[in-house]
This record gives structure tokens, C-alpha cells and sequence, in this order.
């Protein structure tokens, strides 16, 4: 199994906090440094919330190696042409690291307070299809053309990508892992449970064919090296959520959620890997707290 | 003194030599224009993204100012512009202007499938996206509510270092109000001296009747840099401009005269800078389209005043 750091810093999160994480995990040579695309969220008073691809921009300057994320930039906030033009330059300074993770938005509470345009689900998804073939006239190496009824492109656009990996990610149980199947490079399942994600990744096999497309998952993980540790990390996040510990923690296993000691978490891990989750991205809340960070990050890399 | 900016456009890697050479020549600001398209060119050469590349620039550098001179209205939403201008304010620790302005190169908007509304309605969203980004900015900024754009009541975080809020216009009675209203500085492209302080004395007054201390407004000017000491080297970069913009050099001469764009050989160029200053003008960025690397310690002390 594979490892990526995910992190949310529209939960709060400096610019140098997600420098210092992203720093962290390329000297731990995980695969990728991702990262959210959300203007705010329900906290109050509203923790800061920066750019994604500016952010990106600044990474890719400061890093060597690592892949740069973003999973995944909402259709609603940026034209596809911005999302075009903001991917192929970090795709230059980067020399070639951005994995580029495009969605159809959800989180409703920031397109309100922002004023950003947020249609119902269906026109939301006939932009997000819409904005994928925009994407793909716009990356190809000839010149190419699409109109929609949304967006439309004419003509030779340059420079072209030089290592942008495309990815397509969600909850969905059919048209989501079908799309990523025939679009993308990469398939990112929401956090599940084993035989969910085995069903998800064998409808997304089958609409990819000969197509190579990584199966990767992202969520959480609740682990301590010791059930003394554990049980401490599991009682302050249940008392976050102002719940008991037992029930986050039988919350957490349905949704199967890595958890416990490494042994308890190394027998989920694998049982993704037996359901064909190729890579997992560690998802992280808290930028301030980067050493429970690394100590998560570091048992499941070594289950 | 007049601070003097350069704007200049390319790749990274061409981008990075410039800001290295910047930092070592006095340059107060390097700003960067924002296209998806190159005018004059074919649509197949290469454009990126100005303000992604802000955000590197932010971090690869430490003392000097950066700016975005000027972001056409419609490429991107207020609240993207705003969340991009914060946190290219944040990585460069509080060195970022922001710049907006109506757009008008038609070929971009069609071949990107933007929409391009008319001048009086492009106006309008411009009026409208300093108003958002404003409030946006300001803590207690209150929300906004237009007609194109809304911003709930809310303060949006983070705060701003010290980002700044630039329009970009010709002086015009438009932007004038909007800078007098929003503005932390106003760019009026192309004029003489004697319209400059026009501008300026009306933008100053509705400042004051807005509430606004008017001196908290920066006054600058751009235009395309094309001056030598030497008469030789004048006439070569004359000839570069020709080349490149396909316009013989005496039109190019006649129209830099009546619009003020200081230019020349000689005292000449530094003698117009001098006039502009003296109309109140505190910082002019050279715009550097046509200047190649190796002229341009040539051309930027021909500017100094």
C-alpha cells in the first residue's frame, strides 16, 4: 500500500503549516502533499481559508519531489478555463507534480456566503462533464475544439501539461467510478468500507477497460501505538465531537475507518489492499498538531 | 523619488531571472498583466496563469512588492480573486497588490468561452468586484450586496497582511469614483502630466467627500518602456517596437508623445518621469513587452529620474 498526506486547512491552516507538512512528507517520501479547495467552513469564527492552487503555487516552489494536489477543485467556484490555466502553470513550476482533482462542489454554506453560483445536483453534474471534456480539448497535444452548452473552447490552447495527473473522486456508487474509469487517471474513493470500495472500484474497472487508473481512497484514521495512546487520541476526538468514546469509535469501524493499535489498523489496510484501494490518503484536520500528524501517518505506513 | 515597477510576461523559468535581476536594481514592484492570450499572437503561444504565478514568485522572493496589473473582470469571481490576492498575501508576508480591470481584449474572452459583456456593463461588475473584494478584505467589512455579486455578512479569514486594492483605467469618471470609494492605488494608463493631475485632483476630492483620507490612495502610471541614454541604442529598441508591433517608428514616436508615455534618448525619458512626478504620479511600471534581458540595464536607468 501506498501513502499520501491529506490535509483541509479551510479548517485552519497557514500557508507555512501546510509548508511544514508538505515538507514533512516529501523527507518521508510519501507519494503526494494534497490538499482541499474550500473558501471556509461552518466554524465560528471562520478559520482561515487560502487559495488551493495559489497555495500549490507556493508549494511547488518550496519542495522538490513530492506530488502536489488538489482534491478536489469544485466546477462551481472557477471557470474551466481558470482551473485550465492555473494547472498548466503549476504544472511548469512544479516540472510536472500537480495531481489536479476536479469535482462538482457540494459544501453548499460557502457558495452562500460567497455568492458563487451553486445550480441544483443535475446541472452541477452536467457542468462538471462538461467541464472535463473543456479540460481535455484544452490539455491535448493538437489543437482541439468543444461547445457545450455551458463552456466552450476554440482553438490551439498552450503550453500544454507535462505531468498533470487527472483525478475523479466521490461517494457516488455508479456514475462517479464510471467517469473516473473513462476520464481519469485516478479513481479517489471516499473513505468505505472494504467490500463497498471493492464493488466501487470493480464498476469503474470495468467502464476503464485497457485504461491504467489508480484506485486510491481518502479519509481518516484513529491510531495510537499503544491502546493506552489510542484510547487517550480516541477520547479527546470523541470529546470534540462532544460524543462518547464507544460510539465514535463503533462510528469509525462501520465506516471503516482505520483505527486502533497498529495490528487492529494493519488488518483494515490490508483489507483494502485485498479490495483493490491502491494508495491511501491520510487525511489530517489539525495543521497545528503535525506531530500526532507524523505518528499517524508513520504506523500506518508501517503496519 | 518615483519608484519604478516593471511588468513583464512569460515563462518561469524567465519570470525567475527577471525577479532576481529586480531585487538587485532597485525595482520597488514587478507586476505581471493577466492573459490567456498574447495579443498579436497566434492563439497557439504559450499563456499562464498571472496570478499562480504570483504565488510563486511570493515565495521565491522576500523584499520585493508584487503585483497584478490588472486582472480583467470576467476571467474569475470576486470571491476567487480575493481568496488568491489573501493568500498571495500570506505567502509573501504582506507584498501583494491586486489589480482589477474592465478587460478589452476581445480574442481572449471568445476563445476561452468567457463571457464579455459590454464596456458599461463590464464597468459595472468592476464597481461591483472592488466593492466585494473590499469588504471581503476589511475585518467588520459587513458583507456586500450588488446586483451581480453577493457577499454575506461575515468576516471571511484569513485577515490581509497588507493587501492591496489597485484599479486600473484611464482616468475616466468611472474609475475614478471606484478608486475614490475602494482603491488603495490607481494606475492611469497612458497620460500626459497635465490630464494625470486632472484625474488625480478629482479623484482626491471625491475621496475626501467619501471619508477617506485621499492620501491613502497611490498614485501610478505604466506604459511601454522604450528609452536609451544613447541615441544608437534608442533607435534600436525603436526598431524592436516596430517589429514587434507592426507599426512603422514614427507612429510609434507620435503616438507615445500624445498619449505621455515617457520614452526617448538623452535626458528625455527621465525628464517626462520627472513631469509625471511632479503631476503627482509616485510609481510607474515599465511595461517591458519588447525589452529583451540584455537592455534592460539600458532602458530602466534611462527612466530614473
Amino acid at each position: 500500500m501506498k501513502f499520501s498526506l491529506m490535509t483541509e486547512p479551510h479548517l485552519g491552516g497557514t500557508y507555512q503549516q501546510q509548508l511544514e507538512a508538505a515538507r514533512w512528507a516529501e523527507e518521508e517520501g510519501l507519494v503526494s502533499f494534497a490538499r482541499c479547495d474550500h473558501y471556509m467552513s461552518g466554524g465560528d469564527p471562520t478559520p482561515d481559508a487560502t487559495d488551493a492552487f495559489a497555495a500549490l503555487a507556493g508549494l511547488a516552489r518550496e519542495t522538490t519531489d513530492i506530488r502536489l494536489c488538489v482534491l478536489v477543485t469544485p466546477i462551481t467556484f472557477r471557470h474551466p478555463a481558470v482551473i485550465l490555466k492555473n494547472a498548466v502553470t503549476i504544472d511548469q513550476m512544479s516540472g510536472g507534480r500537480l495531481d489536479l482533482g476536479v469535482g462538482t462542489g457540494w459544501m453548499e454554506l460557502e457558495h452562500t456566503a460567497f455568492g458563487l453560483p451553486f445550480p441544483d445536483w443535475s446541472e452541477r453534474f452536467a457542468r462538471f462533464e462538461e467541464a472535463l471534456d473543456y479540460l481535455e480539448a484544452g490539455f491535448s497535444p493538437e489543437p482541439a475544439s468543444f461547445a457545450g452548452s455551458f463552456y466552450n473552447l476554440t482553438g490551439d490552447i498552450k503550453p500544454k501539461p507535462t505531468g498533470i495527473r487527472l483525478i475523479i473522486g466521490g461517494s457516488g456508487p455508479k456514475r462517479t467510478p464510471r467517469l473516473a474509469g473513462t476520464r481519469a487517471d485516478e479513481y479517489n474513493l471516499f473513505i468505505c468500507p472494504p467490500e463497498q470500495a471493492k464493488t466501487r472500484i470493480d464498476t469503474m474497472r470495468s467502464a476503464a477497460g485497457a485504461r491504467r487508473v489508480e484506485a486510491t481512497m481518502m479519509g481518516p484514521a484513529l491510531v495510537g501505538r499503544t491502546q493506552t495512546v489510542y484510547e487517550e487520541r480516541l477520547a479527546k476526538a470523541a470529546s470534540r465531537r462532544s460524543i462518547t468514546p464507544e460510539s465514535l469509535e463503533s462510528r469509525y469501524q462501520e465506516l471503516g475507518i482505520p483505527i486502533g493499535t497498529p495490528d487492529r489498523a494493519a488488518e483494515i489496510v490490508s483489507a483494502l489492499e485485498e479490495a483493490g484501494v491502491e494508495r491511501i490518503y491520510v487525511q489530517w484536520l489539525d495543521l497545528s498538531d503535525q506531530d500526532s500528524m507524523k505518528d499517524t501517518v508513520d504506523i500506518l505506513r508501517n503496519v | 523619488m518615483m519608484e519604478l515597477g516593471i511588468q513583464v510576461r512569460g515563462d518561469w523559468e524567465f519570470l525567475l531571472s527577471v525577479l532576481k535581476w529586480s531585487e538587485t536594481h532597485e525595482i520597488a514592484i514587478l507586476a505581471l498583466p493577466d492573459h490567456y492570450l498574447q495579443r498579436g499572437d497566434r492563439p497557439g503561444n504559450p499563456a499562464w496563469d498571472h496570478l499562480t504565478h504570483l504565488a510563486g514568485l511570493a515565495a521565491m522572493s522576500s523584499t520585493i512588492q508584487l503585483a497584478s496589473l490588472v486582472s480583467p473582470v470576467s476571467f474569475r469571481h470576486p470571491a476567487v480573486l480575493y481568496k488568491m490576492g489573501v493568500t498571495i498575501d500570506e505567502i509573501s508576508g504582506g507584498r501583494f497588490t491586486l489589480g482589477l480591470g474592465a478587460g478589452w481584449m476581445d480574442e481572449e474572452f471568445e476563445l476561452f468561452g468567457f463571457p464579455y459583456p459590454s464596456m458599461r456593463e463590464r464597468a459595472d461588475q468592476l464597481e461591483e468586484q472592488m466593492a466585494y473584494i473590499r469588504a471581503a478584505m476589511t475585518p467588520g467589512g459587513g458583507g456586500y450586496q450588488g446586483k451581480h455579486y453577493t457577499l454575506a455578512d461575515f468576516d471571511p479569514k484569513p485577515d490581509p497582511i497588507n493587501l492591496r486594492l489597485m484599479a486600473g483605467g484611464a482616468g475616466g469618471p468611472r474609475s475614478r469614483e471606484m478608486t475614490a470609494r475602494y482603491g488603495d492605488e490607481y494606475n492611469v494608463y497612458g497620460t500626459t502630466p497635465e490630464r494625470f493631475s486632472e484625474v488625480r485632483e478629482k479623484t482626491r476630492f471625491l475621496a475626501t467627500g467619501f471619508g477617506r483620507d485621499p492620501d491613502e490612495i497611490l498614485w501610478s502610471s505604466a506604459g511601454p518602456a522604450l528609452a536609451a541614454g544613447k541615441e544608437a541604442d534608442y533607435r534600436g529598441l525603436l526598431s524592436k517596437m516596430s517589429a514587434l508591433t507592426g507599426q512603422d517608428t514614427a507612429r510609434i514616436e507620435r503616438v507615445y508623445e500624445e498619449r505621455g508615455f515617457p520614452h526617448g534618448s538623452g535626458g528625455k525619458a527621465s525628464e517626462m518621469m520627472a513631469a509625471l512626478e511632479e503631476a503627482g504620479c509616485q510609481r510607474y511600471y515599465l511595461q517591458f513587452f519588447s525589452i529583451g534581458p540584455e537592455d534592460f540595464d539600458t532602458v530602466v536607468d534611462a527612466y530614473r529620474v
